[in-house]
């Protein structure tokens, strides 16, 4: 209330006169400009790209957005379109999946199938099998029938022969076996003596000792069929002990194949200087100038004859004059 | 008569000195009164009516109609006067003999004496009130300019036109209710 009055007393505030010729004084100084307002507050027009750049610059704005919209629009469009083909693919692997599980249990049973044509087919076989067995079967007993039959009517059963009898008739393996080691043994010999000789002018070894070089094993100088001599450990400890063989051709010339090298008394085996094996069998032994030769005992020199029956003490010995010098009859075999 | 005034500035900046001269005849009592209340003379009053109405002529090309033709005469009276006590080096408010001279001299707008002896009373309060209250007392209740034009004459906020308006009347209020007062 108060607050109203004193606006009021305020507002009614008193007002002091002007003096006289205050009004003709400010009427007189008044100095209005003589330019036009006009001509003096416009400037002069700005060149036409400044007047135009905001407009230009908020073009080029709306005209950046516009592209990145755009190009945004589109991306968002190619995403969206991948999303699609995806969910579908996705809708096509599942649907691949149901078919493939389709697929394996068809191909499962399937080799369920064919597992079962295969028993079937080898059932059949079998029963084929077994009716011809019963057809032989039955054939067997028709003809045992028979053959008992005839039996009965003809002769007795003849006797089982025992394994003696056998080994008798056929041989002893473990001889045969012994014998073709030996063989091989007089091979082997035979081939080291050849080639001490052609390393030494064609002629052959004087004794065992020389072609120990040739030799792999003093092994093969022992006969398997010989018990009483032992195999040398090495070539040092090597003796006449450890030979089960004799050396018929000691410096013999390699141009006299024929003429026996090596000789095996237990299984009569005999070495050619040309380096084969031979079993005597018929053949035997002779000597013609100091040297053994194979030959067929048709054809023996009677002469000869009695030089091996003497050699072997089956006849009494003699001094003729042509007596050969490198055999001993009393040597033992395999002394070099 | 805001638009009449406008017209008129309008053909004054066209160079019609006869608008021109029906502005200054429109509103030279006010300036005069407003400068004749602050400056308490009727010569200085005088003189810085000159000046207003000069700054006036001069600055007419850069009025841009952005406030009515009265908010702005009434800023430039007031930088007028600022200028005017700055070269004067008077920080003081005219006394309350002037005033009540002053109020004295003017007509009377009650017939009451008490009330007579009450505005004058108040009227000399408001001269003791600071600088910028004062100034805002005066364009808006004695110059009759609205808060809005208060502002833009003072250049400041409404906000502060109205909290000095508010300043003003708390302290004439209790001015105004103190017996020593009303006895001096």
């Amino acid at each position: 209330m108060i607050d109203e009055k004193l606006e009021n007393i305020l507002r009614k505030a008193p007002r002091a006169t002007p003096p006289d010729g205050l009004l003709a004084r400010l009427q007189a100084d008044i100095s209005l400009p003589k330019q036009p307002l006009r001509s003096v507050v416009e400037p002069e027009p700005a060149p036409w790209l400044r007047r135009l750049l905001p407009a230009l610059g908020f073009a080029g704005c709306f005209l950046a957005c516009a592209v990145v919209f755009a190009v945004q629009t589109s991306s968002l469009t190619q995403l969206r379109k991948e999303n699609e083909s995806l969910r579908t693919a996705t809708q096509n692997l599942e649907q691949l999946r149901r078919e493939n599980g389709d697929y394996q249990r068809l191909l499962a049973g399937n080799q369920e199938l064919e597992l079962l044509r295969k028993d079937a087919l080898e059932l059949q076989q079998l029963r084929a099998e077994v009716a011809l067995l019963r057809g032989q079967v039955e054939q067997m007993a028709k003809m045992r029938a028979e053959n008992q039959q005839w039996v009965a009517g003809v002769q007795p059963m003849p006797r089982a022969e025992t394994d003696q009898e056998f080994f008798a008739r056929v041989g002893d393996p473990g001889d045969k076996a012994k014998r073709i080691q030996c063989v091989n043994n007089l091979k082997q010999i035979g081939l080291a003596a050849r080639i001490w000789a052609n390393d030494n002018n064609d002629v052959l070894p004087p004794n065992w000792l020389t072609i120990t070089n040739e030799l792999s094993t003093p092994k093969i100088l022992v006969c398997p069929g010989d018990s009483g001599r032992q195999v040398a450990p090495n070539w040092t400890s090597f003796s006449a002990a450890n030979v089960s063989y004799e050396f018929l051709n000691p410096n013999g010339s390699e141009a006299e194949p024929e003429v026996v090298l090596t000789r095996c008394p237990i299984h009569n085996n005999v070495g050619l200087s040309d380096g084969s094996v031979h079993q005597l069998g018929k053949n035997r032994i002779t000597m013609k100038d100091g040297k053994y030769y194979l030959t067929d005992p048709s054809q023996l020199n009677p002469d000869t004859q009695k030089l091996m029956r003497q050699r072997y003490g089956l006849e009494p010995q003699e001094a003729p004059a042509g007596q050969p010098t490198n055999v001993n009859p009393q040597q033992p075999p395999g002394q070099p | 008569m805001c638009d009449n005034a406008q017209a008129l500035c309008e053909h004054a900046r066209q160079g019609d000195l006869s608008a021109a001269s029906e502005l200054v005849a429109h509103f030279y009592e006010r300036i005069f009164a407003y400068f004749r209340r602050l400056a308490g003379n009727d010569e200085d009053a005088a003189d810085l009516t000159q000046k207003t109405f000069f700054k006036v002529w001069v600055s007419l090309a850069s009025y841009q109609n952005r406030s009515s033709f009265s908010t702005w005469l009434h800023g430039i009276a007031h930088h007028v006067y600022v200028d005017w006590r700055r070269k004067k080096n008077l920080t003081e408010a005219q006394s309350d003999e002037w005033w009540e001279a002053c109020a004295a001299e003017g007509p009377s707008p009650s017939e009451d004496a008490s009330e007579r002896e009450a505005a004058k009373y108040i009227y000399s309060l408001v001269e003791r009130l600071e600088d910028g209250v004062r100034q805002t007392v005066h364009l808006h209740y004695y110059q009759g300019l609205s808060i809005r034009e208060t502002a833009e004459a003072l250049n400041i906020a409404t906000s502060t036109v109205k909290y000095r308006l508010r300043e003003a009347l708390d302290f004439l209020r209790v001015k105004t209710l103190e017996p020593q007062f009303r006895k001096t």
